[in-house]
């Protein structure tokens, strides 16, 4: 036997490929492995690869890894570069003057400035890109999770095409259901007719009549309601 | 430029010291005064707008415009506005027939540098437009708030004093600060409001001294610039100059470690680009860059102690005489206009003493370049306040009481010959004969200049020393006639015999009478060997 059951989120796929939530969700399809099918469906995105992620955008955050190096390689520089150019100006008989004192601010505004307007630069599409990298593999993630569950849809659906095919009561209790409904005028309600004793709802059945034509009947009589 | 009435500048009246050190140079068609605390500039080329005062001023550089309706414009080019924010001067131009800024309309920025606050300066708040020229503290440009990100742009600060100024490259140099006496300050290229030093550009402000590194530098007493590319540095001791821009690689160099300058004023420069300065040991030449040449050694190895000048109480002023091809060096005394001066003849390398009346003590001297030739020379501003020049039609010197172009002072002029050896063993004596005084002016009239009549005083010695100290105290001549003038004349007019023995001897020739002047073309000394020296 094979139940349908579901939380309060849940929606059978049954009638066809509308869903009505577009939140993943898990749901028990069936006790005994079907075609295609698994007992247990999670969506996409595998912790280790969004682990990694997260590792590497936490990475040219602002106070991450990336650009540490950049700072000591410009202090040293400028300290390089005053001495050099300290040096230069005591050649040319300038050491006596303000000059000397501009050398600091010289080096930060042709080499300190520039060199981190470009690690900020650089640090900005990167995570520019890392974030739509992220952006990307969870819409990935979620439209692969739904082209999952559509095809699990299918597969049912096909597996279940030939117990939904019988949704008329078979040959041999057709004409019983006729005779009785137009002896008695009703409607072959012994043999699950209307005014029968089955549930249109979900419910007991007798045997020959399958329980999930029942649900898509009463289904479609909702959506027509 | 023709003869005129020199008139002063409003406001400059009782606004600077002249019994302190003053020196003003040239730039951008203002004169930069710098008199100790006392830093002006005297504008002659922007318009004045005053107003209330501005939250921001404008830039140097920006642009405002009035609209005066029926399509009349004023403009005015931003170049300096004062401390309290309350004149703007700048260079006004105009269009569409407006002739000048009013105060009946609003004045609207382009705020091209700096956001000006309140823009438009409404009309209400215009006082006054003043045409030039102006009179005005010397001060660097007020803070500015800059359009482009807001912030706000300083222009630094002058030193509290300074007694020498110069233009170099279009910089404003400032030196002889009592509280730095070493140190040099430049302002901006082409913008002598601006001082913030350190600015990492071309144009920068600098400002330092003249040693080697680590060392504090000497003293500073004469800023000198030869065109756009030397500054010349004279310390106390040394001399350095600076080739080039200090912050686009310019260099600072030592001239003479082992000679100094006297002051500010004693420097000059000849038509050949040679520089003269009074320095450590006398008179000093040199080229730019060069070795300087003390050129007084030999005529005159005392200078410097025979005159013992103290900068503190002297002042020596050198100026290039284009007229007369020589340099004019006048040693006066602060005080009381003292005077020792000498002209340098730059064709006879020689020097050439001169005294003046103590009221005609040369305080400062320039060469005036004027047009009119009448008024092309030398002039020298004296003690007594007035400026002479040297006039050669004059036979006397112009005291104070006289008009100008008028001269009732005696001029007392001499020339000495000697020691001469009289005999050609120099233990013998030699014996003068005769003496002929050929004076210049040919015959009476004509057309050269006649001289005037010439004292001839002779001075003899049994050693060349003694008859020198006779000829320099001018007493007691062996011999002394008058020569009557001019040229050469029949008789005892030009010649005569006179009787003067002695190893050596020493030969003046004067003129001490007012409204005279001498001029001679040959002086003929025969004489005979004598017998041993008594």
């Amino acid at each position: 036997m094979a139940y349908l059951t579901g939380g309060a989120a849940s929606r059978t796929p049954l009638l066809g490929p509308e869903f009505r939530s577009v939140q993943p969700f898990t749901r028990t399809i069936s006790t005994k492995s079907g075609r295609g099918g698994s007992p247990v469906q999670t969506i996409g995105v595998d912790p280790a690869a969004m682990s990694a992620l997260q590792r590497a955008i936490a990475y040219y955050k602002e106070g991450g890894g990336y650009g540490k190096g950049v700072e000591a390689a410009l202090r040293r520089a400028e300290t390089k570069a005053v001495a050099s150019g300290t040096q230069g100006l005591v050649s040319a008989g300038l050491a006596g003057t303000t000059m000397i004192g501009g050398l600091g601010k010289k080096f930060q505004e042709e080499v300190g400035m520039p060199a981190r307007a470009r690690v900020e630069e650089t640090r900005a599409q990167a995570l520019a890109n890392l974030e739509t990298l992220k952006a990307q593999i969870i819409q990935g993630a979620t439209e692969a999770d739904r082209q999952r569950a559509f095809q699990r849809w299918q597969i049912e659906s096909q597996r279940l095409r030939p117990s939904m095919m019988s949704v008329s009561p078979r040959p041999s209790l057709t004409k019983a259901a006729l005779s009785e409904r137009d002896t008695s005028g009703g409607s072959g309600a012994s043999f699950g007719g209307a005014g029968s004793s089955y549930s249109d709802e979900l419910g007991s059945y007798k045997s020959g009549f399958s329980p999930i034509a029942a649900a898509a009947q009463a289904e479609k009589r909702r959506r027509l309601a | 430029m023709a003869v005129g009435t020199m008139k002063a500048l409003a406001g400059s009246i009782g606004d600077i010291n002249t019994t302190d050190a003053l020196s003003m140079f040239e730039a951008l068609q203002k004169v930069f005064i710098v008199n100790g605390s006392n830093l002006k500039v005297a504008d002659f080329v922007n318009t004045k707008i005053t107003v209330t005062a501005l939250t921001s001023p404008p830039a140097h550089g920006d642009i405002l415009t009035q609209d005066q309706t029926g399509g009349k414009y004023a403009y005015m080019v931003v170049d300096f506005v004062n401390t309290a924010k309350t004149l703007i001067y700048g260079y006004a131009y105009y269009a569409g027939g407006a002739t000048a800024f009013t105060t009946t309309h609003d004045i609207t920025s382009n705020n091209a540098t700096a956001t000006m606050d309140p823009n438009p300066k409404i009309a209400a708040q215009i006082t006054t437009v003043t045409a030039k020229p102006h009179w005005y503290d010397w001060t660097t440009y007020p803070d500015v708030i800059l359009t482009a990100d807001g912030s706000t742009k300083t222009y630094g600060s002058l030193p509290n004093k300074a007694y020498l100024g110069c233009l170099y490259r279009g910089r404003p140099v400032l030196s002889g600060d009592p509280e730095h006496p070493y140190q040099w300050y430049m302002g901006r290229q082409l913008f002598p409001f601006d001082f913030a030093y350190m600015a990492n550009d071309a144009g920068s402000p600098v400002a330092g001294g003249n040693a080697d590194a680590g060392e504090i530098g000497d003293i500073v007493r004469a800023l000198i610039p030869y065109k756009d590319d030397y500054l010349v540095f004279g310390c106390a001791t040394t001399m350095w100059y600076m080739a080039g821009d200090p912050a686009e690689g310019g260099s600072i160099n030592e001239l003479d470690l082992t000679v100094g300058i006297f002051g500010g004023t004693s420097w000059c420069f000849d038509g050949y680009g040679n520089l003269y300065f009074f320095g450590t040991n006398g008179l000093y030449k040199t080229t730019i860059p060069g070795n300087p040449e003390c050129i007084s050694a030999i005529r005159l190895p005392k200078l410097v102690a025979d005159e013992s000048v103290d900068p503190s109480t002297y002042r020596i002023t050198m100026a290039y005489d284009r007229i007369r091809n020589g340099i004019e060096i006048c040693i006066t005394k602060l005080a009381d206009g003292t005077n020792s001066n000498y002209f340098y003849d730059l064709q006879t390398e020689g020097f050439f003493p001169e005294t003046w009346a103590d009221e005609c003590g040369v305080y400062s001297s320039i060469f005036y370049g004027a047009n009119d030739p009448d008024y092309r020379d030398l002039l020298v501003g004296c003690k007594d306040g007035y400026i002479r020049k040297f006039n050669e039609a004059l036979k006397s010197d112009n005291d104070s009481a006289d008009d100008a172009g008028i001269g009732t002072i005696a001029i007392d002029s001499k020339i000495g010959y000697g020691p001469i050896q009289m005999n050609e063993n120099p233990g013998k004596e030699g014996k003068l004969t005769s003496i002929e005084l050929v004076t210049a002016g040919g015959g009476i009239d004509g057309s050269e200049s006649d001289s005037d009549d010439v004292t001839c005083k002779i001075f003899v010695g049994t050693s060349a020393e003694e008859v020198l100290e006779k000829l320099v105290a001018g007493t007691t001549p062996q011999f002394s006639r008058v020569f009557t003038a001019p040229g050469r004349g029949r008789g005892n007019r030009s010649m005569c015999k006179c009787k003067a023995k002695g190893a050596y001897i020493a030969i003046e020739l004067s003129n001490n009478t007012a409204a005279q002047s001498w001029a001679v073309e040959q002086l003929l000394v025969n004489g005979i060997p004598a017998g041993r020296i008594k």
